[in-house]
């Protein structure tokens, strides 16, 4: 109000036609602001219209399965979340999303049954247009009421449209962002014209919040979370906001838990089939956490795989089937036991994966860590800033919460919330920051015509002066510590420490080496974190290597590399070097490129092993079969520096052709952050088993489309 | 309860809330003792929902008795809206499946 009232001030100030200008604009900002928002939507539902390719990418086959079932179904005016099962004269209802959040399965096919499309790209791309649109709209009124800076409410929908590629073709797991983009500044704005009657604003918003859970779980909690801590400062008496907080906790239950099941129920009378009960509401927890175990290179045979979460819930209860409840309790019980048997390896995954999310901030925005410390640590305002970010934080924490659970990985299944929370955050202190300078400049303004020195006098307080301030107060500070060093040596240390204005500079001190630990911290979390990820990387795509002396079969092939590159062979790799009957590799740095390559060779269909003698020194290894003429993978398999390498194992690779194939035996550099990687290698061997697969390696099975020429 | 509020000043609005909390929990609570289809979660928060405007209309605008009509008024809203999500998930079916 105060911005405002000095903007329409400057016009009475200052007739020119920028003072006129600018107290004409303080007078219809509302107006202003809202029809600059229309203009961003507008332009920004052309863009993501143009730019949306493949919105369903981000959903796995399985995913959109069920959602094509369920369109076929709404179609034929059957239940939602069902699929029809036809085989000859009989059909039959089955569930579907019995391991994943409801509510997406309901309203997708909804919208393909009015819309009358089973496109499942446009489906979603239109859904995603129509929730994101309306926030860029609003983001300039909002960002102003919350921050009462014009320049962040300018701002804020131009980088929440450019923000928005990491999520825009994720399928439906934009949902936890938007949530968040949508919930909090809302929160922010109750929490700053707070009144009794806005506790019913918090409901309406926490049954919003509601809606967005149910397509993904958890998508509002942390604007809960935020909205019962108003609640609890804000409301006079205890019996107030206990009754506050349950409303609130009930409406946002209201359509996640509750409707959804009750959707559920009703299908099931429909079909005649309890498909409930035996399932979770939502998708496994268990299983996610399980998978998340498996994070960091382990001795206890904990991976990263879904084939994993199921072969431990099969060893725990043998007759638990995914998803259902009982396979959740059988995985809670190998969760809790380990954590039992082996405390500090789990509380250690935990730290090191909370580590790669505070990284992951520092990587996406790198302005908002710096910022956002020292915002909340000095500066007039800085108790309300502190305010608050308390009240959004948790929107944080349920974000970090869902990586350091489950698995780090940079992707919006996973990052979702975390992405939104901190691209909220980064908005949030741009506004933080050039409020004091919009207020500085209107004033500025105010005070053109008098004379410098009376302008100065005059100016309210505002960066430049407060920067001067701190410097002062650093300077007196370190001043003021030298004295009392001094004086602790010349008189009695107790004087020194008692003294209340050396306690006030050492709390200026203590305040910029706390916000430099924490920009440091996240920036050293984001380099560190990288490197760990990586290793997950490796960790979770490794095959395992096999015994030399069990692999069997016909020789079709041997290549010995001891003496150099064979003749027929293609190399692309840095350097290759002959060294004590030893070819030594130095690849390319990139990701997946190709190495060394062997001459195509038609092979008949059968059962095929590759085994190469070597090992990884640094880095990774691809070993890959290709159909030449196609330049198809045939199958592969990654091996990383971290395998127990010896004399007798190999690094193999098994197949089965359908038809005669030309193939080439094709090994390349395996770096996740795309370095170069170091090899030593003695022999390629390419063996046919008569058998069919005798190692326990998994084996693809191979149908080239076209037919080989001799 | 609502006509006969003398009896009780609060009366109405807390049956009005018990009567808005019953429709809500009732359709989609899986623990819930009660059972109601659709339908009937609907007009029992709709009954609520009157109950309250009028609890609203009655009550004074700082008193206790107000709060409770906001909060049964409130919660009646959240069960409508429960209730639509279930009619609008089988609509297409039609209203057999209700």
């Amino acid at each position: 109000v105060q911005h405002r009232v000095s903007s329409y001030l400057v016009g009475e100030t200052d007739t020119g036609v920028l003072g006129r200008a600018i107290a004409l604009a303080a007078r219809h900002l509302t107006v202003l602001l809202l029809a600059y928002g229309l203009v961003v939507a507008a332009i920004g539902a052309v863009q993501l219209d143009r730019t949306i390719n493949g919105a369903a990418d981000g959903l796995n086959s399985e995913r959109q399965g069920g959602m094509f079932a369920s369109m076929d179904v709404v179609d034929a005016h059957g239940p939602p979340l069902t699929g029809l099962d036809s085989a000859g004269n009989s059909s039959s209802f089955y569930p579907v999303a019995l391991d994943d959040d409801r509510g997406t399965f309901i309203y997708i096919p909804l919208l393909a049954h009015y819309a009358g499309t089973h496109d499942l790209n446009v489906l979603l791309k239109w859904f995603f247009i129509c929730f994101f649109v309306p926030l860029l709209l609003v983001y300039p009124l909002l960002i102003y009421g919350v921050t009462d800076s014009v320049v962040a409410a300018g701002a804020a929908p131009w980088i929440l449209l450019s923000n928005s590629s990491f999520f825009r073709t994720s399928g439906i797991f934009w949902i936890p962002a938007w949530a968040n983009l949508l919930l909090l500044p809302l929160l922010l704005l109750i929490a700053k014209r707070w009144r009794p009657n806005l506790l019913w604003a918090l409901v309406a918003l926490a049954v919003l919040g509601s809606f967005a859970s149910s397509m993904r779980a958890n998508a509002a909690l942390g604007f809960v979370g935020g909205a019962i801590l108003l609640v609890l400062l804000r409301l006079p008496r205890w019996s107030l906001r206990l009754a506050g907080v349950a409303l609130i906790a009930l409406a946002y239950l209201s359509i996640s838990s509750f409707a959804i099941h009750a959707v559920q129920v009703q299908r099931d009378a429909v079909v005649g089939h309890d498909f409930t009960s035996p399932y979770p509401n939502g998708h496994p927890f268990w299983h996610n956490g399980y998978i998340g175990l498996g994070y960091l290179r382990n001795p206890y045979g904990f991976r990263p795989t879904d084939a994993g979460a199921l072969a431990a819930a099969h060893r725990q209860d043998p007759g638990a089937r995914f998803p259902t409840k009982r396979y959740e309790r059988a995985l809670r019980t190998v969760y809790l036991d380990t954590l039992e048997k082996h405390p500090w390896f789990v509380v250690h995954g935990w730290i090191v994966k909370a580590g790669v999310m505070l990284g992951l901030v520092a990587h996406w925005y790198p302005f908002a860590v710096l910022l956002v410390p020292l915002l909340l640590l000095f500066g007039a305002e800085r108790r309300q800033r502190r305010f608050q970010f308390s009240l959004v934080v948790f929107a944080g924490l349920v974000g970090a919460a869902t990586g350091v659970f489950t698995l780090p990985t940079e992707i919006p299944e996973i990052q979702s919330g975390w992405y939104g929370f901190g691209l909220f955050l980064w908005i949030l202190s741009i506004g933080w920051a050039a409020r004091p300078a919009e207020h500085w400049a209107v004033a500025y303004l105010r005070r053109r015509g008098a004379n410098r020195q009376e302008r100065l006098r005059q100016l309210p307080p505002s960066w430049a002066p407060a920067l001067t301030r701190v410097w002062w107060q650093v300077r007196r500070g370190v001043v003021g510590t030298r004295a009392g060093l001094r004086l602790v040596s010349t008189r009695a240390a107790t004087r020194a420490v008692e003294s209340a204005r050396g306690l006030r500079k050492l709390r200026t001190l203590s305040r910029l080496a706390l916000a430099a630990a924490v920009v440091a911290g996240v920036f050293l979390a984001n380099s560190s974190g990288r490197v760990t990820d990586a290793s997950a990387a490796y960790w979770a795509n490794e095959a395992n290597l096999v015994d030399a002396a069990s692999i069997q079969g016909t020789l079709v092939s041997r290549w010995q590399l001891d003496q150099g590159v064979p003749q027929g062979w293609h190399e692309f790799a840095r350097a290759v070097e002959r060294r004590e009957g030893e070819l030594l590799v130095r690849t390319r740095p990139s990701k997946y490129g190709l190495q060394l390559s062997s001459p195509p060779r038609v092979l008949e269909p059968g059962h095929y092993v590759v085994a190469v003698d070597g090992s990884v020194g640094a880095g990774g290894l691809q070993v890959a079969a290709a159909d030449a003429p196609l330049d198809a993978t045939v199958a592969y398999a990654f091996y990383s520096a971290h395998a127990p390498f010896a004399d007798s194992r190999r690094m193999a690779l098994s197949f089965d052709l359908a038809k005669p194939t030309r193939v080439s035996i094709l090994l390349s550099n395996f770096s996740v952050l795309a370095h170069s990687s170091t090899w030593t290698l003695r022999s390629v061997v390419l063996r046919r088993e008569p058998g069919g697969c005798q190692l326990n390696l998994p084996s693809a099975y191979y149908t080239p489309t076209t037919a080989v020429a001799e | 309860v609502t006509v006969r509020r003398r009896a009780s000043e609060v009366a109405a609005s807390v049956a009005a809330l018990a009567v808005a909390l019953v429709a809500l929990l009732a359709l989609g609570w899986s623990g819930s003792p009660v059972r109601l289809h659709a339908p009937g979660a609907a007009l029992w928060a709709g009954i609520a929902a009157v109950v309250a405007v009028v609890e609203l209309q009655r009550a004074r605008g700082d008193s206790g008795r107000s709060f409770l009509a906001s909060a049964a008024l409130c919660l009646a809203l959240v069960a409508l809206v429960e209730a639509a999500i279930v009619f609008v998930s089988f609509a297409p079916c039609g209203s057999t499946c209700i």
